[in-house]
Order: structure tokens, then sequence, then C-alpha cells
């Protein structure tokens, strides 16, 4: 290869550098020179006030100023993908932003890939900050933006399982058993009574666990077998 | 009886369950989901130029053995739903390892191009683990142009061909990086030319590295491959068997930058011996003769690409992308007057398109592909005019149908 042409490319990357824009923060600012590298988070901090044990519930999923994602669902993922790691009722509230989303979506090799980049932060009733984080996930193996940024939100719900402590993971292990126990085989929930099912879909709904589109569908469905 | 009705309850219970999407089959009680995914794929394709000799035989995939059959016309229109795909996948989310996913997909370009299935991606990945067949580790992707031909311009690394049977780890580093370490089969598809009598010896599995470092202005990733070319000649009268092998390395910058709603990407690579990691053409030679015994020719390539597109509004999207390969002058290269896909010494594409969006799904692309190729040496390939001349240039239109279900 012509050399003059590759010299002409790398001044050209590296002079669009500077271009480049800064990278958005939406954690307090005494916050980030706290932050650790994580287990599997890329960045947190946990107070020693922070009782994994007592663990979070969900509160707000919002975007990060001046950020229009090109896939506005991707919102209603957040709280089905950290439903399994929440404790309705918690006095201790998880809140995320969304600070960053890439997609990729090429028709003729097949290739979608969806990135994502949260911060985090966990606070307690009085508004203290006992927990923030942030962190980065993406996926390029499933078969549309949509899929993989859903697998995102599940490597963000693993990451920060891994990273809350033993006793928060501990507490988390205790509450999935009795649901794995109770479910052997995949017709479990089938074999509820239908209004059994409502009565759950219920509570998912008032504890924030699932979206009300999702509830409306699934109500839907249910009813249908009434 | 049981059977049949416990299989009829289960695809009840699991239709009953369906969440969002239509294809989407959720079971509960245990968290997976199992999609049923593909799309349909019309390429029309009206090329003109040197059909017999030259430019389309380099050519990547599926048009190149087209393009290249002696005696074809230097004007043609093909039609073709080969890049067309099914598949099957499932996720199950887990806190402990996380998630758990498998992928089975195909598209149609068996052997029976056109309708006969062709296995793209058999694969499962538990958390950081990827096991499988799928795209190496060595592809980019993220950094690959948007284009309309399934076969790809040329010099992009592999473009998405050399999916391979692997294991991979990918490392979360700080500020937003990653590390992926793969070992990926390479026996039989290391590009390797054998003189007769010798057999392949592939023992040594490829190893890639890929670090990228990710931010919302886009992303860089560096690449290293080192691939083993091994040889055997099995035991004859009066010799004992012999064995051996050589390595060969390439490397690879690539990446791309945000530009608002535009996206540039970029990617170089430069290999000797790698096969379709890189161009797929001209990579190694094994010969044993008494001259030169136990020899194993590695030959270089360099391929280019630079890509911008343009999103024009929430439905009109463009492309303006170029690359180019160059091959190093080799002892298995012909510099006689006839130009084939073995000894051309470097391609140029020049491509232009545009994308309609209908809606998420289905998509309609239109594009200009003008390509020049340059033989080695004194060789001179065949114009349209019949003449020899010192380079051969193809344009191309393509037109493709997308409808993704």
């Amino acid at each position: 290869m012509n050399k003059g042409f590759l010299n002409s490319l790398i001044f050209l990357l590296a002079g669009l550098t500077p271009a480049l824009p800064a990278e958005v923060r939406t954690l307090p600012a005494e916050v980030y020179p706290l932050l650790k590298t994580g287990n599997k988070l890329a960045k947190v901090w946990t107070s020693p006030a922070w009782d994994g044990a007592k663990g979070f519930s969900l509160g707000k999923v919002d975007l990060a100023p001046g950020l229009v994602p090109e896939f506005p669902k991707v919102l209603s993922f957040f709280p089905q993908g950290l439903q399994r790691l929440a404790v309705p009722g918690s006095a201790n509230v998880l809140s995320l932003t969304l600070v960053d989303l890439q997609t990729v979506d090429h028709g003729s090799t097949g290739y979608y890939s969806a990135a994502i980049a949260v911060e985090g932060r966990i606070v307690d009733p009085n508004g203290a900050l006992l927990v923030a984080f942030s962190t980065r996930a993406q996926s390029s193996l499933r078969e549309s933006v949509e899929k993989n940024l859903e697998a995102d939100v599940d490597t963000i719900a693993w990451s920060l399982s891994k990273d809350l402590g033993k006793d928060f993971f501990r507490a988390l292990e205790a509450r999935s058993q009795p649901a794995k126990d109770s479910a052997p085989e995949a017709s479990v929930e089938l074999n509820l009574d239908p209004k059994a099912r409502l009565l759950r879909l219920e509570d998912l709904r008032q504890n924030g666990l699932i979206t009300l589109d999702e509830y409306t569908e699934r109500k839907e469905a249910i009813v249908k077998t009434l | 009886m049981s059977r049949t009705h416990n299989l009829t309850t289960a695809l009840a219970a699991l239709l009953l369950a369906a969440p969002a999407s239509a294809y989407d089959l959720q079971t509960p009680g245990n968290d997976t989901k199992l999609s049923i995914y593909g799309f349909v794929y019309v390429l029309g394709q009206y090329f003109q130029g040197p059909a017999q000799n030259g430019v389309g035989s380099l050519q990547q995939g599926l048009y190149k053995n087209v393009l290249s059959q002696a005696g074809s016309p230097d004007q043609n229109i093909l039609f073709s739903v080969q890049p067309s795909r099914f598949g099957v996948s499932t996720l199950t989310p887990s806190t402990e390892w996380g998630d758990f996913t498998t992928k089975l997909e195909f598209d149609l370009n068996g052997q029976t191009a056109g309708t006969a299935f062709h296995l793209r991606h058999a694969v499962g990945t538990v958390g950081a683990w990827t096991f499988g067949h799928t795209w190496s580790n060595w592809v980019d992707l993220d950094a690959g142009a948007d284009e309309v031909d399934w076969a790809g311009p040329v010099g992009q690394a592999g473009w998405d061909t050399p999916r391979r049977p692997q294991v991979r780890y990918t490392w979360s580093l700080p500020s937003s990086s990653t590390f992926a370490l793969s070992v990926e089969n390479n026996k039989g598809l290391d590009g390797d030319t054998f003189a007769s009598g010798i057999q392949e010896d592939g023992k040594i599995p490829t190893v890639v590295g890929a670090y990228t470092l990710n931010g919302s202005w886009g992303h860089i990733g560096l690449r290293a491959i080192a691939i083993s070319h091994g040889a055997y000649v099995p035991a004859a009268s009066g010799a004992g068997s012999q064995r051996w092998q050589k390595e060969s390395y390439g490397a690879q910058i690539s990446g791309s930058a945000k530009l608002a709603k535009d996206t540039l990407v970029y990617s170089i690579y430069d290999g000797t011996g790698i096969a379709d990691w890189g161009y797929g053409l001209q990579s190694a030679t094994i010969s044993n003769t008494a001259a030169s015994p136990k020899a194993i020719n590695l030959y270089r390539n360099i391929g280019w690409l630079a890509g911008y597109t343009h999103v024009f509004t929430d439905r009109v999207r463009g492309n303006l992308i170029a690359s180019g390969v160059n091959f190093s002058s080799n002892s298995s290269i012909s510099t006689t007057n006839s130009a084939t896909g073995t000894d051309i010494k470097s391609q140029i594409d020049y491509i232009a398109n545009v994308y309609y969006t209908f809606n998420p799904k289905t998509q309609l692309g239109f594009e200009f592909v003008h390509e020049v190729a340059t033989p080695f040496g004194s060789g001179q390939v065949l114009g349209n005019d019949g003449n020899q001349q010192n380079s051969a240039t193809e344009n191309k239109l393509e037109l493709v149908y997308q409808a993704k279900f």
C-alpha cells in the first residue's frame, strides 16, 4: 500500500479526535474520584453504610440530558432486566441514567450490535448515597438491535449482582431459590389458575416490575384462557 | 397419547405466554426466551466489465465464481436470494453466570447456491464465554461498511466470511474497554495450497486477540492473529512420515467515529499467510522437493477500508465507501499475460449507495460500485473492447430488497 495514503489516513483519524464529544456525567462530582474498577462493573463505589442484605427497590430510569436514543423502547427493558435483583418495598432505591447508546444495523451481513452505558446510584430513604457506579455493556451476537439492547441490560444486571457485595448476592440467591424450587418445569406458571396468574400479574405491575404495555399484553393473554 | 398430550399442552402453554413479539416464545418459570427470526434478501445486480478475467474474480464470496467463468458475457444481470436467512435463538438470564444464549442460523448459500441451507452460526454464550461457530474474533463488524452487496468491499478484513468454531473469553477492562482472546479452528480453513502428496496437518488452532476501546465517540479496535500452517506426508516405502509447520501473523487497526448522526468507519490490516481472515487468496503454498524440502511459503496482503454513513432523514441514509487490497509479489504468482483471481496485484473499490427504510423491518437499497484491478508485472487483463490493458475496471449497479421477520 502507498505509504502516503496510510499517513494521510492516520492524520485524518488523529484530526478527528479533538472533535469527539466529552463523556456525559450524571453522578455527583465528588463521587467520581472514589469510583474504583469493579469486579464486573466498569467502576463502582460502595458506602460503608451499604447493607447488601437489605437490597434495593427499583426507582427511575431516565436519559442523560441531550441523549435521544434511536430506540426509545430501551428504557422499558430496564425494569424487566433488573426486577430479579430488586426487593419490592426496600427503602433503598436504585435509579439509573442512560448516558450513551450506540447501535449498528447492517443488512447485508445480518450483523446487529448495541452498546449502552449507564450511571447508577442507590440511595437510602434520606437521600444519602450508598452505591454509585458507571458501566457499559455491548452485545452483537443476537439477531436485532433490540435483542442486543435487551441482552445489554441483562449484562448490566449481572454485573451489578457481582459488585454489590456478598451479603447482597446471598440474599439474592435466597430470594430466587423458592422460585426455582417451585418451578422445576416449564409448565409451573401455566398450571396456575388463570385468576391466580392475574393476581400475580397485578402484583408485578404494582411493584413496578413490568411496564404497562407488558401488563396489558400479558393480561389479555390470560383473559383469553378464562 | 400421553406424550402427544404433553407436547400439545406445552406448545399451547408457550404460545399463551408469548410476550410482545409474535415470534418470541417465553417459557414461564425459567425465564428462557426463544426467538425465531430471519429475513428475505433479494439482490439484483447489473455489471459491466471483463467478466471472464480480472476484476470479478477478486470479488469475495458469492459472485466471484459467477464472474470468473470463462467465456461469460461482459455484461450480466443477476438476481439472487442467497443472503436470505433463518435462525432460532434463546436467551436465559442468570444473575449467577450472566446470560446464557444460543443461536443457530442459516443462509441460502449452500452447495446448490440459492436453494440449500448453509450454516452461519451455531454458537452459545455463558456470560463472557463464547463457544461455537460464529464470527471470528478477528472481524470488527462494528467498523464494517454499510454495503448493499453481500460479497462485501475488498480490503475489509474478512468481511463477515471467517466464521469459525472457537472458544473465546472477553474481559471487561477499565475505561470502557475490552480484551477478547479466542482460539479458533483453522484446519482446512487457513488458505494453504498443498503440492501433490502433502496433506494438511492442522494441530494448532488460530489464536486471535482483540482489544477494543469504546466511548460515546465511537470505538477503536486493535487486533492480532497468529496462524499455524502445518503439513504432513505419510510414510512411504523407504521413508518415514514427515511433519513440518510454520507460523504466520497479522495485525489490524479498525474503528468508528460518531459525527452527529453520521458515522465514519475505517480499518486497515497487514498480514502474511492469514487466509480469509485477510483476503483469502494467495495465502500460502506448501511443497516438499529435493531442492526445497519442507517449504512453507507465506504471502502477504494489506487491506484497507474507509466508509462514511450520512443520515439524510429518519428514512433515508447513504454511504460513501472506498476500499482496497494489495498483494505482495510471491513465487506462486504468474506474470503471464492473463490475470486471474490468483495473480492480481491490487484492487480498489469505490462505492456509493442509498437506502430507503419503509419501516424498521423493511428497506430498499441502491448501490453503484466501480472497481479497478491491476495485475502483477507485465500481466495485462482483457478489456471490454477485447484488447489487453494494464488494469481492468468493472461497474456494477445493485438493488436490494430486505424484509425481516
